[in-house]
């Protein structure tokens, strides 16, 4: 009974470990192509978002390497994960630039097994 | 036959005068799940004197029971948020949005106090809206289950009032702040974003019914007045308009 229940549980952490991952790895994606350059997928943003900002969601086709390298240097990027406690397949992001919180937090969403960014909310308490 | 005309039409004539104003707009009433653990605060509505508007900064098309699901997810553990924070959702297609439709919600009711200006955010009162809100019970906290008891934070060390206890907080569902890195569906640079003429029609006419279910509401505001935010971006610029547009419904707001 104890051993199922420890399984259980280090197979639930593993998964969230392996989603905060993933989200990572989109934010990562997406600080990419919001820099200008050319991406491989173009799934970073969920359909709604990209009917409402297609300019957004649409593939980047220059590819300025040297510059995006530089400007990644100069700005150091955090991007705080929080996972929904009542939806697997929902998180949010904080984006800390240089330390910095911003006001606003990335609404992620999981959809067909992909994480994708819904767009953002601002809120306060 | 003739008299009994004329008291038809004196009949007639009184329950015209006595029957309630229409309703300056519908309000649509969507159903939240509520978290049973979290406090919240029931307050004297009359404590209520100003409006406060806000923009969500979601894409436009979310739907008021999203931003409830949301901000469930709000605050810590031991402290989470009961339900969506605002009290009136206006839902604000941008111009030329295939999805063109404007429409009002209700959130947290009236006499819960809301979660929107910042825990922190203590403004200016009035006088009279200071007494009301110093007299007992007029705002109480707790849990559903649990100990309620008498607000401890009305006012702060210098006596301004806490903000989400003497305001009702309306939210135009929509992004109105310049896109960069932080905010990928805002608007581009140079192209400002606002809400739509029937999207400041409808927060007109809200307001106005609002104070005239409320006499004492008398002011708007807008969140970023309270404390340094970003919100409610654009919609800042529109205030005067909602206010200018109140006139027309009767009301008159500052």
């Amino acid at each position: 009974m104890q051993i199922s229940v420890v399984l259980l549980l280090l197979i639930f952490s593993l998964s969230a470990f392996s989603s905060e991952d993933e989200i990572r790895d989109l934010m990562e994606r997406y600080e990419t192509h919001m820099s200008g350059v050319k991406t491989k997928g173009y799934d970073i943003f969920t359909a709604d978002f990209a009917k409402e900002s297609p300019d957004v969601a649409a593939p980047r086709i220059i590819e300025p390497d040297e510059e995006f390298k530089k400007k990644k240097e100069k700005l150091k990027i955090e991007h705080k994960i929080r996972m929904s406690k009542r939806n697997k397949d929902l998180a949010f992001v904080r984006r800390i630039e240089d330390g910095e919180q911003v006001d606003s937090e990335f609404v992620i969403k999981k959809i067909k097994g992909q994480w994708q960014i819904q767009g953002t909310i601002n809120d306060e308490d | 036959m003739k008299y009994a005309l004329w008291g038809v039409l004196g009949l007639l004539l009184t329950t015209i005068e006595a029957s309630p104003k229409e309703p300056l707009i519908e309000v649509l009433g969507p159903y939240y799940p509520r978290n049973a653990d979290a406090s919240y605060c029931r307050r004297k509505t009359d404590i209520v004197d100003t409006i406060v508007f806000h923009h969500s900064q979601t894409t436009s098309t979310t739907s008021p029971e999203e931003i409830n699901e949301m901000h469930l997810e709000r605050g810590d553990a031991s402290d989470p948020w009961l339900m969506i924070g605002y009290h009136f959702t206006i839902n604000s297609p941008y111009v030329d949005s295939p999805h063109y439709k404007t429409y009002v919600s209700r959130g947290r009711p009236f006499h819960i106090a809301g979660s929107h200006a910042g825990s922190d955010a203590y403004a200016k009162v009035t006088p009279e809206t200071k007494e009301l809100l110093k007299a007992k019970d007029s705002v109480r906290c707790g849990t559903e289950t649990g100990v309620v008891s008498e607000a401890d934070d009305k006012f702060n060390p210098d006596g301004d009032a806490k903000a989400n206890y003497t305001t009702v907080a309306i939210v135009f569902i929509g992004n109105y702040f310049v896109r960069n890195q932080s905010n990928p569906g805002g608007y581009p640079l140079g192209n400002e974003r606002f809400p739509t003429g029937r999207a400041i029609d409808a927060a007109a006419r809200l307001a106005c019914q609002l104070q005239r279910d409320n006499p004492r509401i008398q002011y708007i505001k807008w969140h970023s007045f309270y404390r340094a935010t970003s919100c409610p971006a654009k919609v800042r610029e529109r205030i005067k308009a909602i206010i200018t547009q109140t006139e027309k419904y009767g009301c008159k707001f500052q």
